[in-house]
């Protein structure tokens, strides 16, 4: 089935392109979407199950690099999206926010996995999982799949560089992040080592 | 920084337990773990304090709590060196907290637990992990979940949880209003 | 500066350089998961270890407190997703210890099968990431070339690649299908010359050689106080392998050595892995011959399991060491308390030690031959 993109055609207000700019812009914005989606850098940020099925996704057989995302970089200055496989705890959910702030717009989210979707098989009677990962960060793309297959991971990429086709591509704004009441506290490493 | 007090040793007992404590009475075998069943060699280690219970698949022995870390002690002696862990479990209607400690050796894999209550009030005990290593961050745990402090451990403070958690989560009383904690439909 | 430096550094030189405390954060290539680790260093060389975890605390101690015993199976495989059928396996033999039910004979044969397969596939995944950690790409991809095999033979079988749930308390789920048998055959004919392949890959290498040899010795009678377990204990030259010592299911009727290495580097941790592939291959193959062809492979469960009162305790050697569940029932449909012990997390607690005086080099090392699952940890 060839991809089915028109049942996500709702773009929000600050997502639609604007029409002012005349042609050269125009065109110029479908080569910045065009470059921008086929060489997105993924951060890698693996945290369970998920993260094997990314690793699959990224090793011989599902390749991704054929789609552009070949660096998978480590530090966030570098990366262009972050795909958060793997269940998000109330005490990481603080370091991925920082994170997601570290990393240089333009930036996109894909929640893979049904954790990171609202929770997973950890949503009831849990006191220490995040129910969806879009109370933390704003995303882009939702994956559903426990865990996904790589198949599925790679729909959701593609699905991604569709997006990002649509989007404007010059005055491209920021996406507002949700509000989460965490505060992540400012650490000291030599008052976190003791020793033992 | 080693917490070289002396240990406690007047904790208050759980009230179906029997307090009284025969010192020394029991000579102890040497290294032998064939032969005799398990129940029987283990019961030659510890002495009659403590009681075999047979519920369940498990081979357990309710030991007091105060001599809890000297019946460890002679175990290792004997040639049980494997702790395979330490966990508790909250009974509120008793009003106690059951320790468990599961002890096997590297041999011939055989295992039962020790069981020891503690007051649900003022849950403390002895550590054991000056006798297996392991035990400290196993006890750790015990302390981030349940919020049973250990005497002269070396290093006890939260493991698996924020150091800002507020709250023991696995007792049964546990109330979280800060983060979501959704009730399955129907339990 | 100072010259002479030696090619194993166990003091640090003081007073030229001061103490700096570097995060290894949650968010790092190379801790395999969500693990901190706070590392005091002086110049290059490491003085101490603290590792912090929790960061992928998903409190399945407590979900198990309010599912039944069948809808727990599904968390199980969450565990150490590596090993999903090992950890399924120690689960139903404990809910068959509590109902006193014994699988039926098929089922028995297919879940070692299954058991060995997913050993294979955990060591293979092992051996690229090691490979990966220690800077050379090539064998990531060569592993996971030959771990899809594995998979789509799973998938085939379970439905799912990763987190199985095919092993269950009463035997196996269903019956596999026609082609499974020839499906294991060809997969063993195949691999058997592949971790040869391997060996010629990396072994040699004289990077891998001079990375590994004589880092990280873990001494036997630390690693037993340490309650390590899996090769990491076995390459300390300790001989504990629940499937020889305390055999569950069949694994008495095959004849199949342990792999166990004196040295207690990190270059036996490597050696001790590979040569379990190949003694899984060698169970797989007499499992095969040994299964009878036809039977039942579950045997009937009451509809509501409800745990009888007492305490229960069952293990399983897992891929990286030993799983063990506990239950203390009480005749509800749930149980009262269930502790899951995982072999990752008294594993960890000896790293610490013995990665005094090494270089940040050297903590990647050692820390990827511990192969450790940080969610097996923090449950």
């Amino acid at each position: 089935m060839a991809l089915d993109v028109k049942s996500n055609e709702h773009i929000p207000e600050h997502r639609q392109a604007s029409l002012e700019g005349g042609y050269f812009l125009t065109r110029f914005d479908w080569l910045l979407n065009w470059a921008r989606s086929n060489s997105l850098w993924p951060l890698t940020f693996g945290t369970s199950c998920c993260a094997i099925e990314m690793m699959c996704t990224g090793a011989s057989r599902h390749d991704w690099s054929r789609f552009g995302f070949e660096v998978a970089r480590a530090t966030p200055r570098q990366a262009d999206m972050i795909v958060v496989a793997g269940t998000i705890c109330y005490k990481l959910a603080p370091r991925l926010r920082r994170l997601y702030l570290q990393m240089p717009d333009p930036k996109w989210v894909i929640a893979m996995g049904a954790c990171t979707v609202s929770g997973g098989p950890f949503y009831y009677d849990n006191y220490s999982v995040v129910k969806g990962v879009d109370k933390i960060l704003p995303v882009d793309v939702y994956l559903p799949g426990c865990p996904p297959r790589p198949e599925g991971l790679l729909h959701a990429l593609m699905l991604l560089q569709e997006k990002i086709k649509k989007e404007p591509g010059l005055f491209r704004k920021a996406r507002p992040l949700p509000d989460f009441p965490f505060e992540l506290p400012e650490s000291d490493p030599s008052k976190d080592y003791t020793g033992r | 920084m080693k917490n070289t007090d002396k240990p406690r040793t007047d904790y208050a007992q759980a009230s179906d337990l029997t307090s009284e404590a025969k010192q020394g009475a029991v000579e102890l075998p040497k290294n032998d773990l064939q032969g005799n069943s398990l129940a029987s060699a283990v019961l030659a280690i510890l002495g009659p304090e403590a009681k075999l219970e047979a519920a369940g698949s498990e081979i357990t022995f309710r030991v007091p709590a105060t001599q809890l870390h000297d019946f460890c002690q002679r175990l290792k002696d004997a040639g049980w060196d494997f702790l395979v862990f330490v966990t508790a479990v909250d009974f509120p209607d008793q009003d106690a907290f059951e320790l468990v400690y599961e002890i096997s050796n590297y041999k011939d894999a055989q295992h039962f637990c020790l069981v020891t209550n503690i007051p649900r009030n003022e849950p403390v005990i002895r550590t054991v992990s000056d006798i297996w290593r392991t035990a400290e961050w196993h006890e750790r745990e015990v302390y981030d979940l349940f919020g049973i402090r250990f005497d002269s451990h070396p290093d006890l403070r939260r493991i698996l949880l924020d150091d800002t958690w507020k709250g023991y989560p696995l007792r049964k009383d546990y109330k979280d209003e800060l983060h979501e904690m959704i009730r399955r439909p129907g339990s | 500066m100072n010259n002479d430096v030696k090619s194993e550094v166990s003091q640090p030189q003081a007073p030229y350089y001061d103490e700096m405390f570097i995060n290894m954060g949650p968010q790092h290539p190379s801790t395999h998961g969500v693990l901190r680790l706070v590392v005091k260093l002086a110049g290059e060389t490491v003085l101490g270890v603290s590792p912090h975890m929790g960061y992928v605390h998903r409190s399945i101690e407590k979900m198990g407190e309010t599912l039944s015993p069948m809808q727990f199976i599904h968390l199980t495989s969450r565990l150490d997703y590596l090993s999903a059928h090992m950890n399924n396996w120690a689960w139903a033999m404990l809910v068959e210890k509590a109902l006193g039910i014994k699988p039926p004979e098929r089922a028995e044969y297919l879940r070692v099968i299954m058991a060995e397969l997913t050993r294979i596939a955990s060591h293979q995944l092992w051996w690229g990431v090691f490979g990966m950690d220690l800077g050379a790409f090539t064998p990531f991809l060569y592993a996971f070339r030959d771990r899809e095999k594995i998979n789509d033979i799973f998938e085939k079988t379970c439905g799912s690649r990763l987190t199985m749930h095919y092993i269950c308390p009463g035997g196996v789920f269903e019956e596999p299908d026609a082609e499974f048998e020839s499906d294991v055959r060809s997969f063993i004919k195949y691999f058997a010359p592949v971790i040869d392949e391997y060996e010629r890959l990396l072994s040699g290498n004289i990077i891998i050689q001079e990375r590994t040899r004589g880092v990280g010795v873990l001494p036997a009678d630390r690693a037993k106080a340490y309650g390590c377990t899996g090769p990491v204990l076995r390459a300390s030259g300790v001989d504990y392998d629940l499937r020889k010592v305390q055999p569950y299911g069949v694994y008495n009727r095959f004849e199949f050595k342990t792999a166990v290495a004196n040295e207690g580097d990190s270059w036996a941790r490597y050696k001790v892995r590979l040569e379990e592939m190949r003694q899984s291959l060698e169970i797989i193959r007499q499992a095969l011959d040994q299964m009878p062809k036809d039977g039942p492979v579950r045997e009937k469960l009451p509809s509501v399991i409800k745990i009888p009162p007492g305490r229960y305790f069952a293990r399983a050697e897992a891929a990286r060491g030993e799983i063990a569940f506990f239950v203390v029932g009480d005749g509800k449909p749930v149980p009262w308390r269930l502790k899951i012990r995982s072999p990752n997390f008294s594993n960890l607690q000896a790293f610490p030690e013995i990665i005094r005086g090494w270089r940040v080099a050297d903590i990647v090392t050692v820390l990827s031959t511990f192969d450790i699952v940080v969610p097996d940890i923090d449950r």
